[in-house]
């Protein structure tokens, strides 16, 4: 018995193979991307062509943009200031009418039920009503305010990042549910900048610069 | 004036502590998850899906069978209910993917799982209505505002309730087994209450140790389907070799209470000796039907190992589809027993 | 202004102006029949069962600023009457004039939080500035 269990856990821990797989709950698509800087490089010893998207390019940006350094933390915002949350394709259509009419029927129903419970109008009552608000404004508060957690350093990736350009346009990006291929398409004036065969060499190679904030002017909706 | 001599007296034990097996257990199982989880997140991942999946379903339909009455009686309604949710809310949420990314959707992503979020809320809901109407001590007048109000929250992020659901789910078996220790070993309640506190403090271990630990190496398809399933698209400042740890450590714990804890104190008797289970009592046949039904559960694990050898990937997907089915068949149950 | 949580932020800071207005117009208006405990009571739920609706349904559905201002405020009282009615209405003594002058103090509850918003609004700037607002922030959904 022991002998089995032990070679179980050995076939378990060996089941480190690289396997097909979806996640259950898949995640929404980043919303498509406008003028963002492509280029083409090549590498004579390359054994094979590779594409490389950094995943700056699709992280969707969460929650307000981070603030300057010194800047105090953002008081009730008035109008005119851009926010990236309004792109946000973590939330539904439609999302604050149900919020309406959900909280709507949440306070008549705790109302009735607090009523019931604990006699006409008690003060045990009233103060379940206070607390409950308070949490509800002290929880838009946060949401309001709270800059989004410090991103963290992600080891550079090991690319270099010396290789001739053969082209460099600027693309509009966009993510579909789908298997490959993945699909690069020009246009006729690149197509023929590409044909030309210039090679641009590149310039003195840089450290890699520390993850950028979510871009501040909101990204145009998705389309499809 | 008697003969027989006192018996000498028999040098006593040192009394063991109630539930010192049970803290034991806990312990080890806590202590082994933590470093496990923490050390090498995606490849114990791997090999608790693989050892106690499928062995953990059946001992869960093992022991709710032990547990339910054998007929339904006046709670008809409630049961008839819970099985409509069960199998509705799976067969909804598998297909729903599927309709999505279909022409013919007129729902994006967020809106299809708020909805089908929402269903599920007030599913659950209704089930706690009506156990409050069948038991006069239970007052659920407190479930609808409660339900509308994680509704509100729900439709504002959909995912978050999502990920609350993947990470709170583990820790149903807990509160199912301390239903049973109630029930069944009274005296081991407060050392279990006691040992509770060791998970925040695991979690704790875990949350110093990585919380800002670089990522997990490989990106592979299947360490990425472990990191996605843990929710690093959506805790995306957070480490995911914390999350992939925390959410394995979770999973571990809930394997370990349903495959060795609540057998060994909510079955006491062998898994196969019916006589424990009500419904096995009512008659021949339904002794046989629920021989059969065990035995079809059995073969299932067997059946789930086998394709685990064969296409981890593959299997792990549909595994976790369909494992939706036993997480809201907990539901009606835990109801049940509170 | 396009942030949820700055709006509920916004939602909940008027909130708070609302009941401050109704909870002392129904602790002078409503019948002899309530305690001083279920008017406060009152002051506060009936407004936070509607206000959710006149806040954050309301614009979605009705782009016209007048249109929604008569929506709201014909919305809010027959509802807080409603809700008034079920949760107190069998309070004894349970007469008709009891009633009549319950559900008149919290018409006119409403009339007057209505009527104060939109004055501390002038005060503050440009009293449909909120409405754009609203508007803005619920056409982008």
């Amino acid at each position: 018995m022991s002998f089995r269990f032990a070679l179980l856990l050995v076939i378990g821990f060996g089941l480190a193979l690289s396997r097909d797989a979806r996640a259950d709950i898949p995640p929404p698509l980043p919303p498509a991307k406008h003028a963002v800087t492509v280029k083409i490089e090549v590498d004579e010893n390359a054994k094979g062509p590779k594409l490389i998207i950094p995943n700056q390019v699709f992280m969707p940006p969460r929650g307000r943009p981070l603030p300057p350094r010194n800047a105090p933390k953002s008081e009730l915002n008035q109008q005119g200031e851009t926010d990236t949350i309004t792109e946000d394709s973590t939330q539904p259509k439609n999302s604050l009418l149900v919020v309406g009419l959900a909280l709507a029927l949440s306070m008549a129903f705790g109302g009735m039920w607090l009523l019931k419970r604990n006699g006409k109008g008690s003060m045990r009552s009233f103060g379940v009503l206070i607390a409950v608000g308070a949490g509800l404004t002290i929880g838009a508060a946060v949401w309001a305010n709270a800059p989004p957690p410090p991103l963290r350093e992600r080891p550079a990736p090991n690319i270099p990042v010396s290789y001739p350009t053969a082209l460099e346009v600027k693309a509009d990006v966009e993510f579909i549910y789908g298997a490959e291929p993945v699909r690069l398409i020009l246009d006729k004036e690149s197509y023929e900048k590409l044909k030309k065969g210039e090679l641009k060499m590149p310039e003195k190679a840089t450290p890699n610069p520390a993850p950028a904030n979510p871009p501040l002017k909101p990204a145009p909706a998705p389309t499809g | 004036m008697s003969t027989v001599a006192a018996p000498m007296p028999v040098p006593s034990r040192p009394a063991v502590p109630q539930g010192a097996t049970l803290a034991g257990a806990m312990i080890g199982l806590a202590t082994l998850a933590t470093v496990l989880a923490g050390w090498i997140p995606v490849e114990f991942s791997i090999a608790t899906v693989f050892l106690f999946a499928g062995p953990h379903n059946w001992f869960e339909a093992r022991y709710i069978l032990g547990r339910l009455p054998a007929r339904a009686g006046k709670l008809f309604g409630f049961f008839a209910l819970s099985f409509a949710g069960i199998v509705g809310l799976t067969l909804s949420f598998a297909l729903l993917p599927s309709y999505l990314n279909s022409a013919a959707s007129i729902l994006d992503y967020a809106t299809g799982y708020a909805i089908w979020n929402t269903a599920f809320i007030l599913w659950i809901a209704t089930l706690v209505q009506m156990r409050g109407n069948t038991n006069p001590r239970f007052d659920a007048g407190w479930v609808w505002p409660a339900a509308f109000l994680i509704v509100a929250g729900n439709w504002l992020q959909p995912y978050a309730f999502s990920m609350a659901v993947v990470y709170l789910h583990p820790c149903m078996a807990l509160v199912i087994l301390d239903r049973e220790l109630k029930k069944s070993r009274p005296g081991w309640r407060p050392a279990y209450h006691g040992l509770l506190l060791l998970l925040p403090i695991c979690i704790a271990i875990l949350w110093f140790r990585l919380h800002d630990a670089p990522p997990l190496p490989g990106d592979d398809t299947l360490t990425s389907a472990i990191a996605m399933h843990a929710g690093d698209w959506f805790f995306s400042g957070m480490s995911n070799h914390f999350l992939v740890a925390l959410h394995t450590f979770l999973e571990m714990v809930h394997y370990g209470v349903w495959v060795l804890v609540i057998p060994l104190i909510g079955i006491r008797t062998l898994p196969w000796k019916l006589h424990t289970i009500p419904a096995a009592r009512r008659s021949a046949n339904w002794r046989r039907g629920v021989a059969l039904f065990l035995l079809i559960g059995l073969s299932i694990v067997l059946l789930l190992w086998t394709c685990f050898l064969l296409d981890y990937g593959t299997t792990r997907r549909i595994y976790f589809l369909a494992a939706l089915l036993h997480v809201l068949a907990e539901i009606p149950f835990l109801l049940r027993v509170i | 202004m396009n942030n949820p949580g700055h709006y509920l932020l916004l939602m909940s800071f008027w909130y708070v102006v609302t009941i401050a207005i109704e909870t002392a117009i129904l602790v002078v208006g409503l019948s002899r029949r309530h305690s001083l405990r279920n008017r406060l009571f009152a002051g506060a739920w009936l407004t936070a069962c509607t206000y959710p609706v006149v806040w954050l349904v309301l614009p979605r559905l009705i782009s016209d600023y007048t249109l929604y201002l008569t929506a709201a405020e014909t919305f809010a009282p027959v509802a807080e009457c409603l809700l008034f009615w079920l949760a107190f209405g069998k309070t004894e003594p349970r007469t008709r004039s009891a009633l009549i002058r319950d559900m008149t103090a919290i018409v006119i509850a409403n009339l007057a939080s209505f009527g104060g918003g939109w004055l501390l609004q002038k005060w503050i700037g440009d009293g449909t500035i909120w409405w754009e607002w609203l508007r803005e922030f619920n056409t982008l959904k």
